[in-house]
């Protein structure tokens, strides 16, 4: 796999570089702002850009700009920004445009490389992903309508797991089911919380987040 | 023993009982003159005689008395008697010594009153000294005392006529020549005075204006009937008396009536300002609103540009509701001083307090309010320098804890992340060494659950969102993360200025952390110029809500106000902040 790194911060880039180096990815490009990184991306046609959100100039959500400009230009290469917010914001407005093929993980998340290199992976299958600490502040946040009470605990797991964008073959990966047992999940699941099945697709993982971020 | 001072406090007396024995015998005189004088035998031209003679003394004497008008009142005093003078310049006349001063001074009346009113407006400017030197000359040289030298009435055709004193030689032709040159000279000099005394009333003030418009234009008015008058008898060698020139006299003199009572009109002023004033004091008596004594002066004064503004500590001046201020351009400035300390300033139209009794007046009247009003003024002063002061905190720390969040994003969390990836990196390097491997591992766990650690700090310091998106963005976040439910039913979608935002933020988010809350419903409300916050919060009716005081502060910094209400199911708070 092919990928290219753009973070401010030269540390970082080497240090990322040289660990998925180390696991077998290829490390084809580095660049320290948006505007390097989306000549890097158009020269090399990576499978992956592993983006911070935060560049120069103004260090605010430069990174996301980016991500959101490559997913519109190079079709073909996924994006995975890291950053240091918890909140879904970020992350809603990587996905809400095109979910397929794009990721948002906390940045201290790259230090686990199982974890960094299944959403590597992931995302440049087409994949969404949303880091699972911010599905899990979501699901977990206090509510009063008990909108999650309604479900079974394996049924929150199963919703959790959508969220964080993962296919129904992940999931049932994840849990040790079968295929067959996780559709009957979600199908209760879409019924318990009035959502059309209509997409099975990765746009659910749009559908479940809004039903998660909503109605406190 | 009769001091010097004690003789001159009687000579207005002896010259007030002068004029009046002087005036009676005017018109004796004129009771016995038929055409030969100006106010002959009837009732009306006598009453105007005696009527102007009289108030032109009265007042000339009454002006004296006061030391900016000292000259104009001598000046009107002594035409006062020559304009008695002037009806004397007939054969009726018995006594030789009128004769003498009638024929000397007939006709220096105008001149003398020209003179009166200018100096009555100002010290005499190059034109006034002008047109009065001129006079002089005419009315005393020319058709005065040289013609009196050639003038014997007994030698020519009047064998009544008293004895003309001066005379030394009677030469009719010289006299001829002389009255017809005075008559030729009479409206140079009269025209130069209308035009002085107009430009006075031009280039004063409005105040002034008003002030000496009652003396200035009477006496603009009649030197221009006497200069008229000139015209007419043009080509004589003495003022005729025919019909329209007796009616010219007439006029003139109801106008130096006129001008006499002209003179006590500040007088009546003050008068009329003093009864004002004491109304003021009835209603001031009633502490008014701060800027109200303003508003009364200014309405009793007839001045709507009327400021009071109260000293400060330095120079600087503020009004009654504390801002800076100072008096409007043109405006005269009357200090209101108590124990030689100036209390107050009264700026106002130049000339309506133009006697320092005027100010002492307004001071005794609203002395009680302008205190008041001082005091609170000085109050309302270093309330808003210690408001403005407290918001500049405010800022300031809002930007200071800003900069900390980003720093701590930029500085210690990039490099925590660049060490748990030198941790991942040599737990790689080192796979065969199981010991390492999971002694690198727990320390990248270790610096993980730091990051998480600095997160939360870096959040509670200051959330991005609240300055990279607003109010809207920042609240919607805090639910995410809050450990109560918080309903948001609204909030306003735009961008407010930043300390409001801030300290809107800062409210929410610090009484979600009251202790025992089980959840909270939210309402913000943006209108023009603030922001109200509405928050309920599901309390025990025992507990009190978190930090109350330090969100008062807050909120106070920037001129708003938290107030906080129990109901059965917990606390109310209400929170306006100010945004304009």
């Amino acid at each position: 796999m092919r990928v290219v790194i753009a973070d401010d911060e030269i540390l970082l880039r080497e240090g990322l570089s040289r660990l998925l180096t180390e696991v077998g990815v290829t490390v084809v490009g580095t660049a320290g702002d948006a505007n390097g990184l989306l000549q890097v991306v158009a020269l090399d046609q990576p499978d992956v850009a592993i983006v911070d959100i935060k560049m120069p100039p103004t260090h605010t959500d430069e990174g996301l700009a980016a991500a959101l400009n490559i997913r519109e230009r190079h079709p073909a290469v996924a994006v995975l920004v890291l950053s240091h917010y918890l909140d879904s914001r970020y992350a809603l407005q990587l996905i809400s445009g095109h979910p397929g093929g794009a990721g948002y993980l906390i940045k201290e998340r790259i230090s686990d490389v199982v974890v960094l290199v299944d959403a590597l992976r992931r995302v440049a299958d087409g994949e969404c992903v949303i880091d699972p600490t911010i599905v899990a502040r979501l699901v977990h946040r206090p509510r009063r309508t008990r909108l999650l009470e309604r479900l079974t605990d394996r049924e929150r797991e199963v919703l959790s797991l959508m969220a964080e964008g993962h296919s129904n073959q992940g999931i049932s990966d994840h849990l040790v089911l079968s295929p067959r047992t996780v559709e009957r999940h979600i199908a209760h699941i879409f019924a318990k919380l009035d959502l059309t099945d209509a997409d099975i697709s990765h746009r659910r993982v749009l559908a479940v987040l809004e039903i998660l971020r909503s109605g406190a | 023993m009769v001091t010097k001072a004690g003789i001159a406090r009687f000579i207005p007396w002896m010259v007030a009982i002068f004029g009046a024995v002087v005036g009676v015998f005017s018109l004796v005189t004129a009771r016995h003159a038929d055409t030969a004088s100006w106010a002959g035998r009837q009732t009306v031209p006598d009453i105007v005689l005696v009527a102007a003679g009289w108030a032109l003394i009265g007042a000339g004497l009454r002006l004296a008395n006061q030391p900016v008008h000292h000259a104009a009142g001598r000046l009107l005093t002594v035409a006062g008697f020559a304009w008695f003078a002037a009806d004397w310049n007939n054969q009726f006349t018995s006594s030789s010594v009128m004769f003498t001063a009638g024929v000397v001074f007939g006709t220096v009346a105008p001149v003398l009153i020209g003179h009166a009113a200018l100096r009555y407006a100002s010290p005499l400017r190059p034109l006034g000294r002008v047109a009065v030197t001129v006079g002089y000359a005419a009315t005393l040289l020319i058709a005065g005392v040289l013609p009196a030298s050639f003038l014997d009435p007994g030698a020519q055709s009047c064998a009544d006529c008293a004895a003309n004193m001066l005379a030394l030689q009677s030469v009719p032709s010289i006299v001829e020549a002389l009255g017809r040159t005075a008559v030729v000279i009479g409206p140079v000099w009269c025209g130069l005075m209308v035009v002085a005394i107009g430009r006075e009333l031009v280039v004063a003030g409005p105040g002034r204006r008003r002030l000496d418009a009652p003396v200035l234009l009477p006496a603009v008015g009649y030197l221009g009937a006497v200069c008229a008058t000139y015209l007419l008898d043009a080509g004589s060698s003495y003022l005729t008396i025919d019909a329209s020139t007796w009616l010219l006299w007439a006029v003139q003199g109801a106008l130096l009536t006129l001008m006499a009572f002209g003179t006590g009109w500040p007088a009546v002023q003050r008068r009329v300002a003093r009864a004002r004033m004491a109304r003021l004091v009835v209603e001031l008596a009633g502490t008014p609103a701060p800027g109200g004594l303003r508003g009364r002066i200014a309405a009793s004064l007839h001045d709507p540009s009327f400021a009071v503004l109260y000293p400060l500590t330095g120079d600087l001046l503020v009004d009654a509701a504390g801002r800076s201020a100072q008096p409007g351009p043109g405006q005269a400035v009357t200090r209101v001083v108590r124990a030689g300390e100036a209390v107050a300033l009264l700026a106002h139209r130049p000339g309506l307090l133009g006697d320092p009794q005027s100010a002492a007046e307004i001071s005794a009247a609203a002395s009680l309010a302008i205190d008041n009003e001082r005091l609170q003024a000085q109050t309302r002063a270093r309330l808003t320098d210690l408001r403005e002061s407290r918001a500049r905190i405010v800022r300031t720390g809002d930007a200071e804890r800003r900069r900390l969040e980003r720093d701590l994003h930029d500085g210690a969390q990039q490099q925590l992340v660049a060490l748990s990836l030198a941790l991942a990196l040599a737990a790689i390097r080192n796979a065969a060494d199981e010991q390492a491997v999971d002694r690198l591992s727990r320390a990248r766990f270790e610096v993980t659950d730091a990051l998480a650690h600095l997160r939360t700090l870096a959040r509670g310091i200051y959330p991005r969102e609240l300055a990279d998106e607003g109010l809207s963005a920042a609240l919607a976040t805090l639910t995410e993360g809050s450990t109560v439910p918080l309903s948001i039913n609204a909030v306003p979608a735009g961008r407010l200025p930043h300390e409001v935002e801030a300290a809107a933020y800062q409210v929410v988010s610090r009484l979600l952390q009251s202790s025992g809350i089980a959840g909270a419903t939210l309402a913000v409300t943006a209108s023009t110029d603030r922001l109200r916050i509405d928050m309920d919060l599901d309390l025990d009716t025992e507990t009190e809500p978190a930090g109350i005081t330090a969100l008062q502060d807050r909120v106070g910094a920037l001129g708003g106000q938290l107030t906080l209400q129990r109901n059965p199911t917990g606390v109310s708070i209400a929170a306006v902040l100010p945004c304009g």
